[in-house]
């Protein structure tokens, strides 16, 4: 149980970095440029995992990455353009706002790739899940409207 | 619809596509990930995502010493930690008995509850935002759609 209380606690604190990245980004993106943020991210998150790799002694898996499929580095190309979205976003719109609609187009593309994979679980059910996030996301607009005609 | 309202609204767009960006971003690193460690994984990542973004940057504005030129708040240089503290942890949760399921579904979570507390009181530089009755609908609408979808 205590156990369980420890992982749960972790991956929480792993939502909340994603949260504080974002909001860090949009204060970089404001003052300096989002292309810019998304270049001192990839900076400091790569010296980060490079002492994090010296620190838990991890080998250098050369062969490996020689063995990946060529489509597995395209992760890095998209990742950038996502930072620099994200980072020209944030102060437009707000962190929640922008998490949420993140959330939203991860977890629908997510069920997309399952799907033309053949590993989706249960489509009345993703369905169904879709179908309450784009609910979600429209409410989302109805409150932009009713907001700006205050 | 006026002017402020409709570019808001297309920011949303933008945001809902970058979202779909990042779901076939953990498809690649996974796929990368089933050959390495995955923090290896997330550092070969970041380097082509950093070539990316000075290539990105040199095409779009034409030099890079904007960024030597101009300053930021000095803690905001951290800001890749952030994210490679998610990268790292989520690596071992997925691992964990936690499992896949348990990891995605806390972690959203816990971006959701952290990004409530962020706006309404305004940290990291942020600009302080009320929140309403419908921002919390919305929330609790995706949050109940994504576990229709994970645990369902």
């Amino acid at each position: 149980m205590a156990e369980y209380v420890f992982l749960i606690f972790l991956a929480l604190i792993a939502g909340a970095s994603l949260g504080i990245n974002r909001a860090i980004l949009g204060l970089i993106g404001k003052r300096l440029g989002s292309i810019e943020a998304s270049v001192i991210n990839h900076i400091s998150g790569a010296l980060f995992l490079v002492i994090l790799m010296l620190a838990l002694w991890l080998p250098l898996e050369f062969e490996g990455l020689l063995l990946a499929p060529y489509f597995s580095y395209l992760g890095g190309i998209v990742g950038a353009i996502f930072v620099i979205i994200t980072s020209f976003v944030i102060p437009k719109i707000g962190v929640l706002k922008t998490s949420v609609l993140l959330i939203s187009g991860q977890v629908i593309c997510g069920t997309l790739i399952d799907f033309f994979e053949g590993t989706i679980k249960s489509i009345p059910t993703a369905l169904l899940g879709v179908t309450l996030i784009i609910f979600g996301v429209l409410i989302g607009f109805y409150n932009q409207q009713s907001r700006s005609h205050k | 619809m006026n002017d402020s309202n409709q570019q808001s609204t297309l920011y949303s767009f933008y945001t809902l596509l970058a979202g779909a960006l990042l779901g076939l971003m953990v498809f690649f690193n996974g796929a990368l990930a089933k050959y390495v460690d995955p923090i290896f994984a997330s550092l070969i990542i970041h380097i082509i995502g950093l070539i990316t973004s000075i290539v990105i940057l040199i095409l779009k504005r034409h030099k890079l010493l904007i960024l030597l030129r101009k300053r930021s708040i000095h803690w905001s240089y951290c800001v890749g930690v952030f994210g490679a503290i998610a990268v790292a942890i989520v690596g071992y949760t997925v691992n964990s008995k936690i499992g896949v399921a348990g990891t995605i579904g806390t972690l959203i979570l816990g971006q959701v509850l952290y990004s409530w507390i962020n706006d309404s009181f305004g940290l990291f530089g942020t600009r302080k935002r009320r929140l309403n009755f419908l921002d919390f609908t919305q929330a609790l609408l995706i949050l109940a759609g994504v576990a229709v979808i994970i645990y369902g």
